[in-house]
């Protein structure tokens, strides 16, 4: 393999590990990142799970494109295999399927594309590596085969006063919604940005989020970076029919959504992403450290923001103030 | 395909079977009319013609009738002029006879004549008008006269039968002083001198006929007869009971003026409204006077006469004239709405035909934007990689540029001290020691490091990846002929490693490729449309693949054609979908995955260069499709 410079700045070196099948992509990021971290490679999605096995990391990049098995694929192996793992995808094409996988089964820290920006990477790098040695402990050491994140939390702390918000200007998410959770918890419906934040306001047990991707002319990617910041324990789902794969990776990069579902949507599969994301909101809740694993990129400072959505409606403005208001 | 785009519909004429039924009508009544009318006219004119002929034979009748009653007085005036006394019992005898045989025969008589020849006096004549000068003195002397002695009527014997009662007794007659009747008296003048009979005209009102008896300038006497002639002519006229006629004589001019009816009779009803047209009128002349004869058809004399000819024919003209009405519009009608129907199936044909050339346009449009898009997909990431990497590499290059700046300015600044070493002051040196070990440690962390190294091998990836998007431009520019002639002289097997550069990243995933290129001689082609069959070949073979396989490309020469393969292990195909595989629009993908029209478009365009498209299959072994092309076109 590579030569690296071990240089011990204290407890041992992190480890990245590197998945792509072009050599150079894995030539530049070891470059990249010799002298901070313990860089691996490898060129396809077999040999890192056999070096896995070998030995964890806690942050793994890899392609999405590659022959064999996916990059996708490949962390739907490492979240069974390692859920401690920070997983970031850094792919040449984005097309929408892949990047909706990517979300929902392979629940990647971030979705970065092909070139990418040295010090970007760093920065979200360095996020990974932070939370993973901070979250390590309590996600367990690697654990058998098959078990999945659920196992990790403690039966009690699912709650059934967690509560449900859904946002979108059709009455029928709501009411399918409703329907699903059979009265088993409160679900609170707005239809607009300015009811969802008195809703917020309002009850605090509001724990999942249901969301369209826009509400009006608005999409929510900033909305839901600000709720990240104020909440960050709640857990969004969004449903939409837009099929707009850039938007589906600024609401994984900024929005750190928890899934993404298409409509019309099929009652099964959200009955089980919404029982998915309550249990981890109560994870999320109960563990505020885990909040670490779900760091948006930094979006622009919410000043700005106003400024640039001036012509939006007054709804985001208000939540805005809103949101400005609870963080003091 | 082509009759469609300029189908002119012939125009359907919806009026024609009316108008033809019409025609056939028209003639067929005008010729059904003209037949009747002809037969009818010809039973006219055969009734007519019978009708002249049984005038003719009436008038012939009469005419012999006279000729022989003249006969019959010339007999008898024959037998006075041998010597027969008319007084004689013989002759008597010979008189009655005839009478009995001519009722028309009212009387005979005889006038007879003095002894003496009357003289002739001069004041007789007209003519001397000469007067002897010498005595016109004396007195003339009293012409003498021819008065003969009176003619006188010696005989008269009646016709005891028909109208000769009229002649009542015969006394009467003997009792006339026959000078005093002029007429008489002129005849008998004229008669003496001529001996031809001179006379015949009404005496008393009755017709009467004088013939001399003897020698001119010694007559005896003269035979009187006295006629009836429309006796004569009632008996000529006569016809038969059957005969179905009218008959009827008239004397123009009627004792009251006008015209007298003498005789009728008529054997039928009268026929009624215009046949009562069918009547002749005949002059017969007897005696010197003309008498009319009117023949008129009765019922029997026609219906005797007609055929139901013009019946048959007014009818079976008509019905052969509806017939032929009803089956010529049938036809026509048939054929009108024919072409109706063919004109409105052409239009819509025509425009099925269109829509579904704009359809065919629209699906090839969209087929190759599908596949457009799935080369775009794939050169995208083909194009992001190098792209990361060198992106990733001269960023890098600048931080370590940025931290060998300070060292390089350092170095120089260390060893510029050098050349004043010995004007230093010890202190100098010492700081000048301890800033060249400093840089000492510095440059040998960038040692450590690897930084020289590292710089080596990103710019030297970094070089190698432009050359790789170099080549990846190149080959799409190739791939789609842009710059370049549409037909051109090119090695396939050239076409085969551009396509599979493009498609690189569609295969990596899913197969190795197994390529098995035997040098091929340049062909005549279209390349971009090759180009885009063995892609379509190629993405169909990496969609049959499952989980991973391989693909493997053969090209050969072979019995004057170019042979290239693109065979796969992948799910293969059974004999039903094999059977439909270059339809358009079918295809084995789901809904909105594919237009089904690779295949067939692939296989047009391998037509079109005079090739063949051939497939080869088996269910969980693999297909292989050979495109064939023949080498001389």
């Amino acid at each position: 393999m590579y030569k690296s410079t071990l240089i011990f700045l204290g407890p041992v070196m992190q480890k990245l590990l590197c998945v792509d099948d072009e050599q150079f992509i894995l030539s530049a990021l070891h470059r990249l990142f010799k002298s901070q971290y313990d860089v691996r490679v490898a060129l396809s999605g077999a040999e890192a799970l056999r070096m896995l096995a070998d030995q964890p990391v806690d942050v793994v990049i890899s392609d999405q494109r590659m022959p064999g098995m996916t990059g996708v694929e490949l962390f739907k192996q490492i979240r069974e295999l390692a859920p401690a793992t920070m997983r970031i995808l850094l792919t040449g094409y984005a097309d929408l399927p892949a990047t909706i996988e990517a979300v929902n089964s392979g629940e990647v820290f971030r979705y970065v594309t092909k070139p990418w920006s040295n010090d970007s990477l760093r920065m979200t790098v360095a996020l990974a590596m932070r939370a993973a040695l901070r979250t390590a402990p309590m996600l367990g050491p690697q654990a058998a085969p098959g078990q999945e994140i659920r196992a990790a939390v403690p039966a009690a702390l699912t709650d059934p006063e967690v509560q449900v918000l859904v946002l979108d200007r059709d009455p029928g998410l709501a009411d399918l919604t409703r329907e699903l959770l059979n009265g088993e918890r409160g679900v609170h419906a707005a239809a607009s940005l300015d009811q969802a934040a008195d809703l917020l306001e309002a009850h605090p047990q509001i724990g999942v989020l249901l969301t369209e991707a826009r509400v009006g002319s608005d999409d929510l990617v900033h909305v839901l970076a600000s709720l990240r910041s104020v909440r960050p324990a709640l857990c969004c789902i969004v449903a939409s029919r837009l099929a707009d794969a850039q938007l589906v990776i600024r609401l994984i990069n900024q929005g750190q959504i928890y899934r993404y579902i298409g409509k019309p949507v099929n009652p099964d599969k959200l009955r089980s992403e919404l029982s998915g994301a309550l249990r981890r909101h109560v994870q999320l809740r109960g563990t505020p450290t885990l909040h670490d694993r779900h760091v948006g990129e930094l979006v622009k400072p919410i000043q700005e923001s106003i400024e640039h959505n001036h012509r939006s409606g007054s709804g985001l403005r208000a939540l805005f103030a809103r949101v400005a208001s609870l963080f003091r | 395909m082509t009759r469609f785009e300029n189908a002119q519909p012939r125009p359907a004429r919806i009026w024609l079977p009316w108008l033809l039924a019409l025609i056939i009508l028209a003639v067929g009544g005008a010729g059904t009319f003209m037949a009747w009318r002809y037969f009818h006219q010809t039973e006219q004119q055969g009734l007519r013609t019978a009708l002249a002929e049984h005038t003719s034979a009436s008038q012939n009748r009469a005419n012999a009738f006279l000729a022989l009653t003249g006969d019959s007085v010339n007999a008898l005036s024959g037998m006075l002029n041998a010597g027969l006394d008319p007084q004689s019992e013989v002759f008597r005898r010979y008189v009655q006879q005839v009478l009995r045989r001519q009722p028309e025969l009212m009387a005979v008589g005889f006038v007879s004549l003095p002894a003496t020849p009357p003289v002739v006096t001069p004041a007789v004549s007209d003519e001397s008008a000469e007067v002897d000068q010498e005595h016109a003195q004396e007195p003339p002397p009293p012409p003498v006269t021819a008065s003969p002695a009176e003619p006188a009527l010696t005989l008269l014997l009646v016709n005891e039968q028909g109208p000769g009662t009229a002649m009542g007794d015969g006394a009467r007659w003997r009792g006339i002083d026959l000078g005093e009747l002029q007429p008489l008296k002129n005849a008998l003048a004229r008669s003496q001198l001529t001996s031809t009979v001179e006379y015949s005209g009404l005496v008393e009102g009755q017709w009467t006929q004088l013939t001399p008896v003897g020698e001119p300038g010694a007559l005896r006497g003269h035979l009187l007869a006295f006629l009836a002639p429309q006796v004569l002519l009632q008996n000529a006229v006569v016809g038969q009971p059957q005969d179905g006629l009218r008959r009827q004589l008239v004397d123009p001019t009627g004792s009251s003026g006008g015209p007298r009816l003498l005789y009728e009779e008529a054997h039928g009803q009268p026929l009624g409204g215009d046949a009562a047209q069918l009547s002749t009128q005949t002059d017969i002349s007897a005696l010197g006077q003309r008498w009319t004869l009117q023949l008129a058809a009765l019922q029997p004399f026609v219906q005797a006469r007609s055929t139901a000819l013009p019946q048959y024919a007014l009818i079976g003209g008509g019905v052969l004239t509806a017939i032929l009405a009803v089956f010529v519009f049938m036809i026509s009608a048939r054929s009108a709405r024919v072409q109706q129907l063919v004109n409105r199936r052409t239009a819509e044909l025509s425009e099925a035909y269109q829509r579904l050339r704009d359809s065919e346009m629209m699906a090839m449009q969209s087929e190759k934007m599908s596949s457009l898009g799935q080369m775009v997909a794939g050169v995208a990431h083909e194009i992001n990689t190098p792209l990361g990497f060198i992106s990733s590499n001269v960023q890098l290059l600048r931080e370590l540029l940025g931290r060998l700046r300070p060292l390089m300015d350092n170095q120089y600044k260390l060893l510029s001290a050098v050349p004043h070493w010995t004007r230093l002051a010890p202190e100098q040196k010492q700081l000048w020691f301890k800033a060249a070990l400093q840089q000492g440690s510095a440059l040998k962390s960038v040692r450590e490091e690897g930084l020289s190294d590292d710089l080596e091998s990103l710019t030297g990836e970094s070089l190698s990846g432009l050359e790789r998007l170099t080549d990846l431009v190149l080959t799409l520019k190739n791939f789609s002929r842009l710059d370049r002639a549409m037909i051109d002289e090119v090695d396939l097997n050239t076409c085969i490693e551009d396509t599979l550069k493009i498609s690189h990243n569609v295969i990596k995933q899913k197969a190795d490729v197994v390529k098995d290129l035997q040098p091929l001689p340049k062909i005549r082609c279209n390349p971009s449309q090759i180009n885009q069959v063995l892609l379509n070949l190629i993405t169909n073979a990496a969609h049959a693949i499952d989980r991973f396989g391989t693909l493997e490309i053969l090209s050969r020469v072979e019995a004057q054609e170019i042979r290239i393969s693109v065979r796969d292990n992948g799910r293969g195909m059974d004999p039903g979908v094999l059977s439909r595989i270059f339809e358009p629009f079918f295809t084995t993908k789901g809904q909105g995955e594919g237009t089904g029209l690779g295949l067939a478009i692939s296989q047009k365009i391998v037509e079109e260069h005079g090739g063949q498209l051939e497939v080869q299959s088996e269910p969980g072994v693999g297909s292989r499709f050979t495109i064939r092309l023949p080498l001389n076109r």
